[in-house]
Order: C-alpha cells, then sequence, then structure tokens
C-alpha cells in the first residue's frame, strides 16, 4: 500500500513543482488539478486501509470542489486576458505598479 | 500465474505512466500538449481508484476529471489561444528554489508514509457510499447541502466574471443621440 502513497506524494510535489516554475496561467491551473489529483490518491488509499468509507466520501467532495474551482478558475483567467491580452503569470503585477 | 504478482506489475505500469505523464504536464511548451498529458494522468488515476476497490470513484474520476475538466481546459485554450511563454526555463536560482522547497517537502512527508503500516481489507460500493452520504444519521448532510450551496455561487460568480463589462445598449446609445 504504500507505493499508492509514494506515486501520490510524486505527484503531487510534480505539480508543485510545476506551479513554482511555470508561467502560463493555464498550465498553472493544470498543476493544480494535478496536486488535487495527487491528494484524492491519498485520501482513497487511507479509505481503503482503515476500511473507513468516510474517506472516500471526503475525496468525492474534493472532486466537486474542484469542479466549483475549476469553473471560478478559468472564468478568471479569461477575465485576467482580456485585460492583458496575455497568459502570463507575470503580466499580474498590476499591484506591483 | 500469481495474482498478487500481475497486481503489483499492473501498479508499477500504471505508476510510471502517470510520472511520465505528469511530468509531461509541466514540461510541455504548448498547453494543449499539457492538457492531453493531465488527460492520461486523470485516466490513471481513475485506474488506481479501481485497483483500490472505489468503484464509483473511478467513475466520477472519468466523467468529472477526463469528461468536464479536461474538456474545459481544451476550450479555453480554443477560446484564448495558447499564448506565447515567455519560458527561458527562468534562472537556476528558481530552479533551484522550486527543487529546494519540493524536496523538503517530500523529506518532510517521508517518515510518516514509511511508518505506515496498512492492512488489505474489504471495499466500499456504491451502496455504502450513498448509505453514508444521504442517510439521515449521515455526517455529511451538511456537507452535501453547503456543496450545492457552493456549487450554485460558483456557477454564478463564473457567469458574472465571463460576461465582463457591460457594453451599453444600443438603446442606451440612441437615447444618448
Amino acid at each position: 500500500m504504500q507505493v499508492y502513497l509514494a506515486l501520490s506524494l510524486v505527484m503531487f510535489l510534480i505539480g508543485a513543482l510545476g506551479f513554482l516554475f511555470r508561467k502560463n496561467v493555464v498550465v498553472l491551473f493544470m498543476c493544480v488539478e494535478l496536486m488535487l489529483n495527487a491528494a484524492n490518491i491519498a485520501i482513497a488509499v487511507f479509505s481503503r486501509a482503515y476500511l473507513d468509507v468516510d474517506g472516500q466520501v471526503a475525496a468525492l467532495f474534493v472532486m466537486a470542489v474542484a469542479a466549483a474551482e475549476a469553473a471560478i478558475g478559468l472564468a478568471v483567467i479569461i477575465a485576467f486576458f482580456r485585460s492583458t491580452k496575455s497568459l502570463d503569470s507575470s503580466d499580474a503585477a498590476l499591484m506591483r505598479r | 500465474m500469481d495474482s498478487e504478482l500481475l497486481r503489483q506489475g499492473a501498479f508499477f505500469t500504471l505508476a510510471s505512466i502517470m510520472l511520465v505523464g505528469s511530468a509531461g504536464v509541466i514540461c510541455f511548451r504548448r498547453p494543449v500538449y499539457s492538457a492531453l498529458s493531465l488527460l492520461i494522468v486523470i485516466l490513471g488515476t481513475a485506474a488506481i481508484f479501481a485497483s483500490l476497490d472505489a468503484h464509483f470513484l473511478a467513475l466520477a474520476q472519468v466523467m468529472l476529471y477526463g469528461g468536464a475538466i479536461t474538456v474545459l481546459f481544451l476550450f479555453l485554450i480554443m477560446l484564448i489561444g495558447a499564448g506565447k511563454e515567455r519560458f527561458n526555463i527562468m534562472s537556476l536560482f528558481y530552479w533551484s528554489v522550486a527543487l529546494l522547497l519540493t524536496i523538503g517537502l517530500g523529506l518532510m512527508l517521508m517518515p510518516d508514509i514509511a511508518t505506515l503500516k496498512l492492512d488489505e481489507g474489504t471495499s466500499f460500493g456504491i451502496k455504502e457510499l450513498g448509505n453514508a452520504i444521504f442517510t439521515a444519521k449521515s455526517n455529511w448532510l451538511f456537507v452535501l447541502e453547503v456543496t450545492g450551496a457552493l456549487l450554485t455561487a460558483s456557477m454564478v460568480a463564473a457567469v458574472v466574471l465571463a460576461l465582463g463589462k457591460k457594453e451599453p445598449t444600443i438603446k442606451y446609445v440612441e437615447e444618448k443621440k
């Protein structure tokens, strides 16, 4: 069972690494989805290991929240693109100027 | 054929495909390729769920992530274009900071994983899941209601955000004349 958790950890780390070094906001968003998926795997593994159905329910709610987050996040990306005409996260510097 | 061996072989094949896919998400320059790699990872995750006997989770994963979220990504990329990324692999400094942070996180979590003792057990089907969520003595009823409110609110927010600033209507322009 621990290999499942190791897979989840490595996936999460790849997602975090991508979030730290990519610039394209769409890809940043994909990295967030990657991390959510990794966390979901861990939740499912624990649910299976401790024979508790609540883990699977929690994973389902994580999925629902991820769907809501995807809807809002993509709308935010569209609004960002409309105001800056770019998808580069370093162009989101309005507050710095 | 030993079924345990078969299971392990299947897991390691799946895991390597998923890791390559998730590396593809962050390494491809064009967001379309990243989205397709993400789809591979999502389907692999569904298979992992299935191998953990979480069959409903696997189904929901394919429908929600594979069917809805990936398509949403592809539509977004189609609508606003891939966008030229100033990739420049950034400086070595940023790379080393990012690697250090992720390795530190990994080292922080590694002991917890290594000391876990997990047993194999029975699985839960969709019936147990439904009982856990929807019955009167469930702990999740309130969470379910709040999630419904959250989804509705997010839908309204997405529409409002995507509409943007309202153009003055023709009637208004005519009145000004």
